[in-house]
């Protein structure tokens, strides 16, 4: 056929496998590598600290740099899901350019965590711990804390899905009320700033570990439900266009 | 609390009430609080008696005048969404959401002034562990109270509509649903934090 869909559904594909990267180049990096997932505890005294730096400084140097490179996929991988909020808005799209603004906010605070981290790790010996120990906590703020851009731009999400004017929608319903649900409980990421010890301290259950997996597992079920909307619009483009086609008239009827 | 809407439970006899989708938002967030709720228990367990003096400290008063506050701000949701579905009732519905939102302010209120008159003798989420379960984990139910405050403008907004759509049902019972979540949560709460002993 000679004429093509408009959407470029390799391109599409590509941009969701950076997210899958992404998340696999945190588990080698940060995990693997460095041994960050979870955080040393916030209550170890600054010579404690000092003494992982130094023992581990190759392996946290490569896992930072490792970590940048797959981090800026942060970018390409939501713009591939905000393209489907510019599509599933009209002519004045709020929701795309909240999306756009956030998600270029957001990022620059990814890239940030491994940069700290690298920048510690390049000469611990001589870096004096106190120091270091401010270091360290600013990067698990930065991990952590940042989180309001990001529940932001899941509300957004799941606000698009819900007044999507597609029929049939781009996402299923459901898929909205995950973003709700994700966006609300990353919040006790929030509360690191209060406490070193215990579940809301910044290695504990309730501010690192719950919205930890609920932030990748978001990512990948994002991932996997904008390959299927990739699909079905696919198909329903497919359709308009052999609608289109039929629709005209044939040549020989010229 | 909340039931069917009787036309579409004719075609579809095992429906949930509200959207389906909005379950898991709701049962995904009941799931997390359970976790919470456990973490608390487990933390208590390893010191009853820190606990127990600290609790005595707490306000029960304001507590149980917000679990009515709360009360009511469901019945009035459900009300509301019975009304909502009959279109003799329907002009109500408005009101009622509003009055509901109403319960959730005063909720806010009372919150605000149970936390300043901790906050006034000097107990804060540093002061024990018993404290910090108290500030975070009602700070958590405030805080979803104030975005279920936020859904019940958007059902009032709705529920002004004088022909609602079957999609505009499921959505308000959807946000029904959360309201009552959010009370549910507190009806849990309350007890956790200030009566158990």
């Amino acid at each position: 056929m000679a004429r093509r869909i408009e959407m470029d559904t390799a391109l599409m594909k590509a941009a969701l496998w950076t997210g899958v990267a992404l998340v696999a180049a945190m588990i080698v990096s940060q995990g693997i590598l460095m041994h960050f997932i979870g955080p040393p505890s916030p209550n170890l005294t600054a010579q404690e600290l000092a003494q992982k730096f130094i023992a581990r400084k190759g392996e946290i140097r490569v896992g930072c740099l490792v970590m940048c490179m797959f981090w800026c996929f942060w970018a390409t991988w939501s713009m591939a899901i905000t393209i489907f909020i510019r599509k599933m808005e009209k002519g004045y799209p709020i929701l795309t350019y909240c999306s756009i603004a956030l998600n270029g906010g957001g990022y620059v605070f990814f890239i940030l965590i491994p940069m700290t981290w690298a920048v510690i790790a390049y000469r611990p010996e001589t870096l004096d711990p106190a120091i270091m120990q401010i270091m360290n906590d600013w990067v698990w703020f930065d991990y952590l804390f940042t989180w309001p851009p990001f529940a932001a731009w899941m509300a957004i999400i799941g606000l698009a899905i819900l007044k999507d004017h597609n029929l049939p929608t781009l996402y299923p319903r459901w898929v909205a009320y995950l973003n709700f649900w994700c966006a609300i409980l990353i919040f006790p990421a929030g509360l690191i700033v209060f406490f070193k010890t215990g579940p809301f301290a910044y290695d504990g259950v309730g501010a690192f570990w719950i919205p930890f997996f609920i932030f990748f597992g978001w990512m990948v079920t994002m991932t996997v439900t904008t390959f299927q909307a990739i699909a079905r619009r696919r198909l329903t483009l497919e359709a308009e266009l052999d609608a289109a086609i039929e629709a005209e008239p044939s040549p020989s009827a010229l | 609390m909340t039931t069917l809407v009787e036309t579409e439970s004719l075609s579809t006899p095992k429906r949930v009430p509200g959207e389906p989708g909005a379950w898991i938002f709701i049962l995904g967030d009941m799931c997390v609080f359970a976790v919470f709720f456990s973490v608390y228990l487990v933390q208590r367990a390893h010191d009853p008696e820190l606990f127990a003096r600290s609790q005595e400290q707490l306000n029960r008063n304001l507590g149980a005048l917000n679990t009515i506050f709360l009360l009511m701000s469901s019945l009035l949701v459900v009300l509301a969404v019975r009304a909502v579905r009959q279109d003799a009732h329907r002009h109500l519905a408005p009101y009622l959401f509003v009055g509901a939102i109403v319960c959730g302010v005063c909720f806010v209120v009372v919150k605000a002034f149970e936390y300043h008159e901790k906050i006034a003798a000097g107990i804060t989420p540093e002061t024990n562990s018993f404290f910090m379960y108290y500030f975070v984990l009602t700070g958590v139910h405030l805080f979803h109270l104030v975005f279920g405050m936020g859904v019940l403008s958007v059902l009032w907004r709705l529920a002004k509509h004088e022909n609602p759509s079957g999609l505009h049902l499921a959505f308000i019972e959807g946000g029904a649903c959360f309201w009552h979540m959010v009370d549910l949560l507190w009806i849990v709460l309350f007890p956790l934090l200030f009566l158990v002993r």
